[in-house]
Protein backbone atom coordinates (compact mmCIF):
# COMPACT_ATOMS: atom_id res chain seq x y z
CA UNK A 1 0.00 0.00 0.00
CA UNK A 2 1.65 3.52 -0.87
CA UNK A 3 -1.62 5.44 0.47
CA UNK A 4 -3.09 5.70 3.64
CA UNK A 5 -6.77 5.86 3.19
CA UNK A 6 -8.48 8.09 6.13
CA UNK A 7 -11.86 7.73 7.44
CA UNK A 8 -14.12 11.11 8.50
CA UNK A 9 -13.87 11.48 12.14
CA UNK A 10 -16.79 13.21 13.42
CA UNK A 11 -16.27 12.92 16.94
CA UNK A 12 -13.44 15.61 16.88
CA UNK A 13 -13.52 19.75 15.48
CA UNK A 14 -11.80 19.35 12.28
CA UNK A 15 -12.79 23.80 12.15
CA UNK A 16 -14.59 26.04 13.66
CA UNK A 17 -17.67 25.93 11.40
CA UNK A 18 -18.35 22.97 9.49
CA UNK A 19 -20.12 21.11 12.39
CA UNK A 20 -22.16 23.75 12.70
CA UNK A 21 -22.72 23.97 9.06
CA UNK A 22 -23.54 20.24 8.89
CA UNK A 23 -26.51 20.87 11.36
CA UNK A 24 -27.49 24.11 9.63
CA UNK A 25 -28.11 22.07 6.40
CA UNK A 26 -29.48 18.93 8.23
CA UNK A 27 -32.15 21.15 9.82
CA UNK A 28 -33.04 22.86 6.46
CA UNK A 29 -33.76 20.07 4.45
CA UNK A 30 -36.39 19.36 2.15
CA UNK A 31 -37.76 17.74 -0.84
CA UNK A 32 -39.98 18.78 -3.31
CA UNK A 33 -42.66 16.68 -2.99
CA UNK A 34 -43.50 18.27 0.33
CA UNK A 35 -45.01 21.35 -1.01
CA UNK A 36 -48.24 21.41 -2.46
CA UNK A 37 -47.64 23.35 -5.99
CA UNK A 38 -50.67 21.72 -7.49
CA UNK A 39 -52.82 24.35 -5.58
CA UNK A 40 -51.02 27.19 -7.81
CA UNK A 41 -53.07 25.88 -10.88
CA UNK A 42 -55.72 28.26 -10.83
CA UNK A 43 -53.45 31.48 -10.54
CA UNK A 44 -51.36 30.08 -13.21
CA UNK A 45 -54.18 30.05 -15.61
CA UNK A 46 -54.84 33.80 -14.75
CA UNK A 47 -51.34 34.87 -15.54
CA UNK A 48 -50.99 36.78 -19.43
CA UNK A 49 -49.23 35.07 -21.91
CA UNK A 50 -46.03 36.68 -21.85
CA UNK A 51 -45.86 36.33 -18.09
CA UNK A 52 -46.08 32.32 -18.14
CA UNK A 53 -43.39 32.62 -20.48
CA UNK A 54 -40.93 34.13 -18.52
CA UNK A 55 -42.29 32.19 -15.71
CA UNK A 56 -41.18 29.21 -17.19
CA UNK A 57 -37.94 30.13 -19.07
CA UNK A 58 -36.58 31.69 -15.75
CA UNK A 59 -37.71 28.33 -14.02
CA UNK A 60 -35.89 26.21 -17.03
CA UNK A 61 -32.69 28.42 -16.83
CA UNK A 62 -32.14 27.48 -13.26
CA UNK A 63 -32.69 23.98 -13.72
CA UNK A 64 -29.32 24.28 -15.83
CA UNK A 65 -27.69 25.97 -13.21
CA UNK A 66 -28.40 23.60 -10.18
CA UNK A 67 -27.46 21.05 -12.47
CA UNK A 68 -24.38 22.36 -13.26
CA UNK A 69 -23.72 22.75 -9.31
CA UNK A 70 -25.20 19.14 -8.29
CA UNK A 71 -22.78 17.36 -10.85
CA UNK A 72 -19.69 19.24 -11.56
CA UNK A 73 -19.11 22.22 -9.45
CA UNK A 74 -19.86 20.71 -5.65
CA UNK A 75 -18.31 17.38 -6.26
CA UNK A 76 -15.09 18.71 -8.35
CA UNK A 77 -14.54 21.02 -5.85
CA UNK A 78 -14.92 18.47 -2.79
CA UNK A 79 -12.71 16.11 -4.07
CA UNK A 80 -9.87 18.49 -3.82
CA UNK A 81 -10.51 19.22 -0.54
CA UNK A 82 -8.50 17.67 1.74
CA UNK A 83 -10.58 18.17 4.90
CA UNK A 84 -12.71 15.03 5.59
CA UNK A 85 -16.03 16.48 7.54
CA UNK A 86 -15.86 19.69 4.85
CA UNK A 87 -15.45 17.11 2.07
CA UNK A 88 -18.55 15.45 3.12
CA UNK A 89 -20.82 19.04 3.49
CA UNK A 90 -19.83 19.67 0.38
CA UNK A 91 -20.95 16.29 -0.89
CA UNK A 92 -24.50 16.84 0.77
CA UNK A 93 -24.84 20.13 -0.52
CA UNK A 94 -24.28 18.58 -3.87
CA UNK A 95 -27.08 16.41 -3.32
CA UNK A 96 -29.69 19.42 -2.37
CA UNK A 97 -28.73 21.15 -5.50
CA UNK A 98 -30.20 18.11 -7.33
CA UNK A 99 -33.11 18.39 -5.22
CA UNK A 100 -33.25 21.99 -6.42
CA UNK A 101 -32.96 21.10 -10.15
CA UNK A 102 -35.49 18.40 -9.63
CA UNK A 103 -38.05 20.89 -7.94
CA UNK A 104 -38.31 23.12 -10.88
CA UNK A 105 -39.45 19.81 -12.68
CA UNK A 106 -42.29 19.48 -9.97
CA UNK A 107 -43.35 22.82 -10.68
CA UNK A 108 -43.51 22.18 -14.42
CA UNK A 109 -45.89 19.21 -13.93
CA UNK A 110 -48.21 22.04 -12.56
CA UNK A 111 -48.07 24.67 -14.99
CA UNK A 112 -46.74 23.03 -18.59
CA UNK A 113 -48.05 20.12 -20.82
CA UNK A 114 -44.67 17.74 -21.78
CA UNK A 115 -44.80 19.03 -24.84
CA UNK A 116 -43.88 22.67 -23.47
CA UNK A 117 -41.59 20.73 -21.26
CA UNK A 118 -39.41 19.86 -23.62
CA UNK A 119 -39.50 22.49 -25.87
CA UNK A 120 -38.54 24.29 -22.57
CA UNK A 121 -35.54 22.47 -21.95
CA UNK A 122 -34.44 22.79 -25.59
CA UNK A 123 -34.63 26.40 -25.08
CA UNK A 124 -32.15 26.22 -22.26
CA UNK A 125 -29.47 24.55 -24.71
CA UNK A 126 -29.99 27.12 -27.68
CA UNK A 127 -30.23 30.04 -25.29
CA UNK A 128 -26.88 32.23 -26.17
CA UNK A 129 -26.96 33.85 -22.94
CA UNK A 130 -27.78 30.82 -20.41
CA UNK A 131 -24.92 29.22 -22.37
CA UNK A 132 -22.32 31.42 -22.13
CA UNK A 133 -23.37 32.10 -18.21
CA UNK A 134 -23.09 28.14 -17.68
CA UNK A 135 -20.21 28.23 -20.22
CA UNK A 136 -18.25 30.72 -18.26
CA UNK A 137 -18.60 28.88 -14.98
CA UNK A 138 -18.16 25.33 -15.53
CA UNK A 139 -14.60 26.46 -17.35
CA UNK A 140 -13.91 27.45 -13.74
CA UNK A 141 -14.96 23.83 -12.82
CA UNK A 142 -13.49 21.58 -15.60
CA UNK A 143 -10.20 22.85 -14.19
CA UNK A 144 -10.51 20.83 -11.20
CA UNK A 145 -10.97 17.54 -13.61
CA UNK A 146 -7.36 16.32 -12.63
CA UNK A 147 -5.84 14.24 -9.66
CA UNK A 148 -4.24 17.62 -7.69
CA UNK A 149 -4.81 21.32 -8.86
CA UNK A 150 -2.93 24.36 -7.73
CA UNK A 151 -4.32 26.34 -5.31
CA UNK A 152 -4.99 29.35 -7.35
CA UNK A 153 -7.14 26.97 -9.67
CA UNK A 154 -9.35 26.04 -6.60
CA UNK A 155 -9.52 29.84 -5.28
CA UNK A 156 -11.19 30.57 -8.52
CA UNK A 157 -13.42 27.61 -8.61
CA UNK A 158 -14.61 28.47 -5.20
CA UNK A 159 -15.57 31.83 -6.48
CA UNK A 160 -17.17 30.32 -9.68
CA UNK A 161 -19.56 28.63 -6.86
CA UNK A 162 -19.86 31.43 -4.86
CA UNK A 163 -21.03 33.94 -7.70
CA UNK A 164 -23.29 30.66 -9.11
CA UNK A 165 -24.94 30.20 -5.76
CA UNK A 166 -25.18 33.88 -4.55
CA UNK A 167 -25.78 36.11 -7.58
CA UNK A 168 -26.25 34.24 -10.47
CA UNK A 169 -29.38 32.58 -9.26
CA UNK A 170 -30.96 35.81 -8.75
CA UNK A 171 -32.10 36.72 -12.03
CA UNK A 172 -34.58 33.87 -12.14
CA UNK A 173 -35.44 33.74 -8.63
CA UNK A 174 -36.74 37.31 -9.34
CA UNK A 175 -40.10 36.66 -10.88
CA UNK A 176 -41.10 33.66 -8.74
CA UNK A 177 -40.50 36.06 -5.78
CA UNK A 178 -42.23 38.90 -7.22
CA UNK A 179 -45.31 37.12 -8.28
CA UNK A 180 -45.18 35.67 -4.60
CA UNK A 181 -44.88 39.17 -3.11
CA UNK A 182 -48.36 39.67 -4.23
CA UNK A 183 -49.62 37.13 -3.43
CA UNK A 184 -49.30 34.78 -7.01
CA UNK A 185 -47.85 31.27 -7.21
CA UNK A 186 -47.15 31.28 -3.72
CA UNK A 187 -46.61 27.76 -3.22
CA UNK A 188 -43.97 27.70 -6.04
CA UNK A 189 -42.92 30.41 -4.48
CA UNK A 190 -42.24 28.59 -1.40
CA UNK A 191 -40.33 25.88 -2.86
CA UNK A 192 -37.88 29.09 -4.84
CA UNK A 193 -37.92 30.16 -0.92
CA UNK A 194 -36.67 27.11 0.10
CA UNK A 195 -34.34 26.54 -2.65
CA UNK A 196 -32.88 30.38 -1.43
CA UNK A 197 -32.14 29.13 2.46
CA UNK A 198 -29.84 26.78 1.04
CA UNK A 199 -28.25 28.77 -1.70
CA UNK A 200 -27.58 31.16 0.80
CA UNK A 201 -26.06 28.87 3.33
CA UNK A 202 -23.78 27.79 0.73
CA UNK A 203 -22.51 30.55 -0.66
CA UNK A 204 -21.32 31.58 2.84
CA UNK A 205 -20.09 27.93 3.27
CA UNK A 206 -17.95 27.81 0.10
CA UNK A 207 -16.68 31.81 0.69
CA UNK A 208 -15.14 31.05 3.98
CA UNK A 209 -13.31 27.92 2.47
CA UNK A 210 -12.15 30.67 -0.70
CA UNK A 211 -10.89 32.64 2.05
CA UNK A 212 -9.16 30.74 3.98
CA UNK A 213 -7.62 29.67 0.61
CA UNK A 214 -7.10 33.33 0.10
CA UNK A 215 -5.53 34.50 3.37
CA UNK A 216 -2.95 31.38 2.53
CA UNK A 217 -1.82 33.61 -0.70
CA UNK A 218 1.18 35.82 -0.83
CA UNK A 219 0.05 39.63 -1.00
CA UNK A 220 1.07 39.68 -4.32
CA UNK A 221 -0.78 36.55 -5.17
CA UNK A 222 -3.76 38.63 -3.37
CA UNK A 223 -3.78 40.91 -5.04
CA UNK A 224 -3.62 39.24 -8.72
CA UNK A 225 -6.71 36.63 -7.18
CA UNK A 226 -8.62 40.46 -6.03
CA UNK A 227 -8.06 41.63 -9.64
CA UNK A 228 -9.42 38.10 -11.32
CA UNK A 229 -12.19 37.64 -9.46
CA UNK A 230 -13.76 41.61 -10.06
CA UNK A 231 -13.00 41.17 -13.42
CA UNK A 232 -14.94 37.79 -13.59
CA UNK A 233 -17.50 39.40 -12.05
CA UNK A 234 -18.32 42.18 -14.40
CA UNK A 235 -17.88 39.37 -17.08
CA UNK A 236 -20.82 37.48 -15.28
CA UNK A 237 -23.02 41.08 -14.90
CA UNK A 238 -22.45 42.25 -18.50
CA UNK A 239 -23.83 38.59 -19.85
CA UNK A 240 -26.69 38.46 -17.01
CA UNK A 241 -27.65 41.79 -18.18
CA UNK A 242 -28.36 40.56 -21.72
CA UNK A 243 -30.25 37.11 -20.15
CA UNK A 244 -32.47 39.77 -17.84
CA UNK A 245 -32.77 41.88 -20.97
CA UNK A 246 -34.08 39.20 -23.10
CA UNK A 247 -36.21 37.71 -20.52
CA UNK A 248 -38.06 40.57 -18.62
CA UNK A 249 -38.42 42.76 -21.45
CA UNK A 250 -41.58 42.00 -22.23
CA UNK A 251 -43.43 42.04 -19.10
CA UNK A 252 -41.62 45.50 -18.38
CA UNK A 253 -39.11 44.14 -15.32
CA UNK A 254 -36.03 44.88 -16.51
CA UNK A 255 -34.79 47.73 -14.44
CA UNK A 256 -35.87 46.38 -11.44
CA UNK A 257 -34.52 42.49 -12.02
CA UNK A 258 -30.92 44.56 -12.96
CA UNK A 259 -31.21 46.44 -9.52
CA UNK A 260 -31.46 43.24 -8.31
CA UNK A 261 -28.45 41.68 -9.78
CA UNK A 262 -26.59 44.75 -8.52
CA UNK A 263 -28.07 43.71 -4.51
CA UNK A 264 -27.10 40.13 -4.90
CA UNK A 265 -23.23 40.60 -6.83
CA UNK A 266 -22.46 43.05 -3.54
CA UNK A 267 -23.69 39.95 -1.30
CA UNK A 268 -21.73 37.35 -3.26
CA UNK A 269 -19.02 39.79 -2.69
CA UNK A 270 -19.55 39.85 0.80
CA UNK A 271 -19.72 36.14 1.02
CA UNK A 272 -16.17 36.07 -0.10
CA UNK A 273 -15.21 38.33 2.39
CA UNK A 274 -14.38 41.00 0.01
CA UNK A 275 -15.96 45.15 0.42
CA UNK A 276 -18.71 44.78 -2.24
CA UNK A 277 -17.63 46.04 -5.28
CA UNK A 278 -21.10 48.14 -6.65
CA UNK A 279 -23.04 50.93 -5.53
CA UNK A 280 -25.15 49.88 -2.79
CA UNK A 281 -28.70 49.36 -4.11
CA UNK A 282 -31.47 48.42 -2.02
CA UNK A 283 -33.87 45.55 -2.32
CA UNK A 284 -37.16 45.81 -4.18
CA UNK A 285 -40.14 46.00 -1.45
CA UNK A 286 -42.01 43.40 -3.39
CA UNK A 287 -39.42 40.97 -3.56
CA UNK A 288 -38.71 41.21 0.17
CA UNK A 289 -42.20 40.75 0.80
CA UNK A 290 -41.90 37.57 -1.16
CA UNK A 291 -39.05 36.38 0.51
CA UNK A 292 -41.44 36.91 3.80
CA UNK A 293 -44.20 34.13 2.55
CA UNK A 294 -44.16 31.76 5.61
CA UNK A 295 -45.54 28.19 4.68
CA UNK A 296 -49.36 28.05 4.35
CA UNK A 297 -49.12 24.34 5.18
CA UNK A 298 -49.16 23.13 8.67
CA UNK A 299 -50.20 19.72 8.25
CA UNK A 300 -47.03 17.67 9.47
CA UNK A 301 -48.28 14.24 8.24
CA UNK A 302 -48.81 15.06 4.65
CA UNK A 303 -47.01 17.78 3.38
CA UNK A 304 -44.87 20.54 4.88
CA UNK A 305 -44.42 24.28 4.01
CA UNK A 306 -40.82 26.37 4.33
CA UNK A 307 -42.18 26.89 8.02
CA UNK A 308 -41.17 23.27 8.75
CA UNK A 309 -37.67 22.31 10.38
CA UNK A 310 -36.47 18.93 10.65
CA UNK A 311 -36.00 17.75 14.10
CA UNK A 312 -32.40 16.86 15.05
CA UNK A 313 -32.80 17.34 19.08
CA UNK A 314 -35.19 14.62 19.59
CA UNK A 315 -34.96 13.13 23.37
CA UNK A 316 -36.61 10.00 24.39
CA UNK A 317 -39.61 10.60 26.62
CA UNK A 318 -39.03 10.01 30.39
CA UNK A 319 -41.41 9.10 33.15
CA UNK A 320 -40.16 12.81 34.71
CA UNK A 321 -41.75 14.00 31.86
CA UNK A 322 -44.72 14.15 33.22
CA UNK A 323 -44.60 15.31 36.49
CA UNK A 324 -46.21 18.88 36.22
CA UNK B 1 -18.59 54.00 23.60
CA UNK B 2 -16.98 50.05 23.71
CA UNK B 3 -18.63 47.65 21.20
CA UNK B 4 -18.42 44.22 21.73
CA UNK B 5 -19.37 41.80 18.78
CA UNK B 6 -19.95 37.88 17.88
CA UNK B 7 -18.54 36.68 14.84
CA UNK B 8 -18.92 33.15 13.51
CA UNK B 9 -18.04 33.39 9.12
CA UNK B 10 -16.03 37.42 10.35
CA UNK B 11 -19.18 39.19 8.44
CA UNK B 12 -19.67 41.25 11.93
CA UNK B 13 -15.91 41.28 12.36
CA UNK B 14 -15.54 42.91 9.50
CA UNK B 15 -18.35 45.14 9.68
CA UNK B 16 -17.14 45.92 13.23
CA UNK B 17 -13.88 46.69 12.22
CA UNK B 18 -14.86 49.72 10.12
CA UNK B 19 -16.12 51.37 13.69
CA UNK B 20 -13.86 54.33 15.24
CA UNK B 21 -15.05 53.32 19.11
CA UNK B 22 -12.79 50.27 20.48
CA UNK B 23 -14.22 47.22 19.39
CA UNK B 24 -13.77 43.61 21.36
CA UNK B 25 -14.60 40.13 20.08
CA UNK B 26 -16.63 38.05 22.54
CA UNK B 27 -14.55 35.21 24.03
CA UNK B 28 -16.20 31.97 25.92
CA UNK B 29 -15.55 33.80 29.21
CA UNK B 30 -15.92 38.07 28.37
CA UNK B 31 -16.37 40.17 31.45
CA UNK B 32 -17.37 44.03 30.40
CA UNK B 33 -16.89 46.84 33.41
CA UNK B 34 -18.25 49.42 31.28
CA UNK B 35 -21.64 50.09 29.29
CA UNK B 36 -21.45 48.70 25.60
CA UNK B 37 -23.13 48.21 22.41
CA UNK B 38 -23.29 44.94 21.11
CA UNK B 39 -23.59 43.68 17.29
CA UNK B 40 -24.08 40.36 16.89
CA UNK B 41 -25.56 37.75 14.32
CA UNK B 42 -28.56 35.85 13.67
CA UNK B 43 -28.13 31.92 13.18
CA UNK B 44 -30.21 28.14 13.16
CA UNK B 45 -33.69 30.03 12.31
CA UNK B 46 -33.43 32.92 13.46
CA UNK B 47 -31.98 32.81 16.89
CA UNK B 48 -29.59 34.56 19.07
CA UNK B 49 -26.24 32.85 18.89
CA UNK B 50 -24.63 30.88 22.29
CA UNK B 51 -21.49 32.66 22.49
CA UNK B 52 -23.52 35.88 22.45
CA UNK B 53 -26.48 34.51 24.86
CA UNK B 54 -23.67 33.67 27.58
CA UNK B 55 -21.89 36.93 27.08
CA UNK B 56 -25.39 38.37 28.22
CA UNK B 57 -25.92 36.47 30.89
CA UNK B 58 -23.10 37.23 32.30
CA UNK B 59 -22.78 41.31 31.30
CA UNK B 60 -26.38 42.15 29.77
CA UNK B 61 -27.04 44.71 32.82
CA UNK B 62 -24.83 47.02 30.73
CA UNK B 63 -25.92 46.09 27.35
CA UNK B 64 -27.16 49.68 26.20
CA UNK B 65 -28.17 48.50 22.54
CA UNK B 66 -27.81 46.18 20.01
CA UNK B 67 -27.33 45.61 16.05
CA UNK B 68 -27.70 42.75 14.45
CA UNK B 69 -26.61 41.16 11.13
CA UNK B 70 -28.50 39.24 8.92
CA UNK B 71 -29.55 37.99 5.21
CA UNK B 72 -32.59 39.08 4.83
CA UNK B 73 -32.81 35.99 2.22
CA UNK B 74 -34.10 34.55 5.64
CA UNK B 75 -37.69 36.38 5.09
CA UNK B 76 -39.06 37.37 8.86
CA UNK B 77 -35.81 35.76 10.57
CA UNK B 78 -34.10 38.64 9.38
CA UNK B 79 -31.40 39.44 11.75
CA UNK B 80 -34.43 38.65 14.03
CA UNK B 81 -31.29 38.09 17.03
CA UNK B 82 -31.79 42.25 16.93
CA UNK B 83 -35.26 41.52 18.32
CA UNK B 84 -35.17 39.15 20.83
CA UNK B 85 -32.28 40.52 23.00
CA UNK B 86 -34.08 43.82 22.16
CA UNK B 87 -37.07 42.46 23.64
CA UNK B 88 -35.28 40.65 26.48
CA UNK B 89 -32.84 43.39 27.68
CA UNK B 90 -35.21 46.09 26.80
CA UNK B 91 -32.52 48.22 25.08
CA UNK B 92 -32.91 50.04 21.71
CA UNK B 93 -32.23 47.87 18.44
CA UNK B 94 -30.09 50.54 16.45
CA UNK B 95 -29.99 48.61 13.27
CA UNK B 96 -29.93 45.24 11.23
CA UNK B 97 -27.93 45.22 8.08
CA UNK B 98 -27.00 42.03 5.71
CA UNK B 99 -24.11 40.17 5.99
CA UNK B 100 -20.87 42.52 6.54
CA UNK B 101 -22.78 45.64 5.83
CA UNK B 102 -22.82 48.63 3.24
CA UNK B 103 -21.06 51.88 3.75
CA UNK B 104 -24.35 53.13 4.45
CA UNK B 105 -24.97 50.62 7.10
CA UNK B 106 -21.87 51.71 8.76
CA UNK B 107 -22.70 55.40 9.05
CA UNK B 108 -26.12 54.60 10.39
CA UNK B 109 -24.55 52.25 13.38
CA UNK B 110 -21.72 54.86 14.01
CA UNK B 111 -24.67 58.03 14.72
CA UNK B 112 -27.14 55.82 17.06
CA UNK B 113 -24.37 54.88 18.81
CA UNK B 114 -22.93 58.45 19.18
CA UNK B 115 -26.45 59.31 20.13
CA UNK B 116 -26.67 56.55 22.98
CA UNK B 117 -23.12 58.51 23.96
CA UNK B 118 -24.84 62.06 24.15
CA UNK B 119 -27.93 60.66 25.63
Amino acid sequence: MTNKHSAVNWNEEQDPYTQMFWKQNIMQFWIDEEIPVSQDKNVWMELAKNEQETYKKVLAGLTLLDTKQGGEGMPLISLHIENLQQKALLTFMAGMEQIHAKSYSTIFTTIASNEEIQKLFLWTEENEYLQKKAEMISNQYINLWQPKVSKEVLFQALVASVFLESFLFYSGFFYPLFLAGQGKMTNSGEIINLIIRDESIHGVYVGLLAQSIYQSFSTEKQSEMFAWTQDFLDALMKNEKKYTKQLYDAIGLTDEVNAFLIYNANKSMMNLGFEPIYDAVEINPIIENGLQTNTKTHDFFSQKGNGYIKAIYVEPLQDEDFIF
Amino acid sequence: MKVYFDSCTGNVARFSAHLPFPIEKIEEMTKSDEPYVLITYTTNFGQVPEKTEKFLKNNGHLLKGVVASGNKNWGTFYGKSGDIISEMYQVPLLHKFELSGTKRDQIIVKEKIKEIEHA
